[in-house]
């Protein structure tokens, strides 16, 4: 009898503190989901603007209208973190320049993904003279999905 | 003599009985101590993931506004604030025309179209980038309200999928050739609000005139929900024009939950947000 109930209280005490750990799994899932969620952003938004200065004006002007956007090969930030960016001409001189960013577990499978672009336009330098890419005056910058 | 007898003594029975009592007695009290510990960490678990949610969906919402320092009503997506809360132009979609047509009418490459949901005609407007037509005062986006909404026709050429969009304004033709940006935005309200006696946090689309919906709560009564609105230098402001980040501050509260009576349960969250469209 005396076993029975010791182990009738174990088998209760068991599922609390397990029930006890696996609230503290759940929560800590959903704090790195969200710290995920966060580096991918970061990462696309840091993307975007990286990609501007480096993009020569000639490969720009070279793309067809609404054509294939230009792919642009850039390294990993850090690893477990892939990006990708490429600039597709709408107009003459109006490029939309994409980025997204993909958060990856060891396996390579998605965690987190997210898009963001900019809208720019060829512009001069002031110092160089040289034309690189600036975004539009108002609204240039783009929640993606 | 007596016969041996098998038994216990009074004594051995009541000293068995009170010690029984004493152990049945501890673990009582730590089952109760270690359930509410339980139910505790659960409802913490359940408002710290909401309030994260919240702040995240505020962000989201507030984050593509574009301000325009002393700029005109259509160059700013802030159409009124406060300390609980905002009205504003939520971007919902983003894409880009692939043949000019009649004015009017936009047709936008499906395939090039990236949006939080379809446009909707009566609650969606489009601003339509064609700079140079609105000067002196030039944003290049001309907001166009959007009456009706069809997949049916497909971009002319390449023959993709198009997403025509008719609209109540519109703007000359030929001046809207392929490859105008079209944004999608739906005019927004986003606050605080009582109801049956506790506070949340709600939604509504001013365009379709809804009642407001639940995005979190309740909320705590005095700190539940307040935005702080900073201009370019940093310094508070509540001139909409002038706005250039939001700090966004949550705090919430368990619904029902008695395990510290009189201190309810609540968690908070603060966060900033820059605007990415303020320009300066």
């Amino acid at each position: 009898m005396a076993l029975i109930l010791a182990v009738f209280a174990l088998v209760i005490i068991g599922g609390l503190v397990a029930s006890n750990f696996m609230g503290g799994l759940l929560e800590q899932q959903s704090g790195r989901s969200v710290l995920q969620a966060v580096q991918a952003q970061q990462a696309a938004e840091g993307e975007l603007w990286a990609v501007l200065p480096q993009v020569e004006a000639a490969r720009l002007l070279s793309l067809p209208l609404r054509g294939p956007p230009l792919e642009l090969d850039r390294p990993s930030p850090e690893p477990g973190l892939v990006v990708q960016s490429r600039v597709a001409r709408l107009a003459d001189n109006l490029f939309l320049v994409l980025s997204r960013a993909v958060r990856q577990d060891a396996a390579g499978g998605p965690l987190a993904i997210r898009s963001v672009g900019l809208l720019t336009t060829l512009a001069e330098d002031g110092s160089s003279g040289a034309k690189t890419l600036r975004p539009i005056s108002q609204r240039a910058w783009l929640q993606l999905y | 003599m007596a016969p041996y007898r098998k038994g216990f003594t009074l004594i051995e029975i009541m000293l068995s009985m009170v010690m029984m009592l004493l152990v049945s007695g501890t673990i009582y009290q730590l089952l109760f101590t270690t359930q509410r510990l339980s139910r505790t960490q659960a409802e913490r678990l359940a408002l710290q993931a909401g309030v994260r949610g919240a702040a995240l969906v505020v962000g989201n919402e507030l984050r593509e506004l574009s301000t325009v320092e002393a700029g005109n009503s259509t160059q700013n997506d802030i159409l009124s604030l406060g300390p609980n809360a905002v009205s504003y132009r939520a971007m919902r979609g983003f894409g880009y025309t692939c043949q000019a047509l009649a004015a009017g009418v936009l047709r936008i490459d499906r395939t090039g179209f990236s949006g939080y949901r379809d446009p909707q005609a009566g609650r969606d407007s489009a601003l339509v980038y064609v700079p140079g037509l609105t000067a002196p005062a030039d944003s290049g986006w001309t907001p166009l309200a959007i009456t009706n909404v069809s997949s049916a026709a497909a971009c002319a050429g390449a023959a993709g999928p198009g997403l025509t969009l008719t609209t109540a304004g519109s703007i000359p033709v030929g001046t809207v050739p392929a490859g105008t940006p079209v944004r999608i935005y739906e005019p927004m309200e986003l606050g605080s609000y009582r109801s049956e006696g506790q506070f949340w946090l709600g939604m509504r689309s001013l365009s379709s005139g809804e009642a407001i919906q639940p995005v979190f709560g309740p909320l705590d009564e005095t700190q539940g929900f307040r935005l702080d609105y900073a201009d370019a230098t940093g310094g508070a402001t509540l001139i909409a024009t002038a706005v250039k980040s939001i700090t966004i501050a949550l705090r919430g509260v368990s619904p029902a939950f008695e395990a510290f009576p009189g201190e309810p349960l609540a968690e908070a969250v603060t966060t900033q947000i820059m605007l990415r469209n303020g320009a300066y």
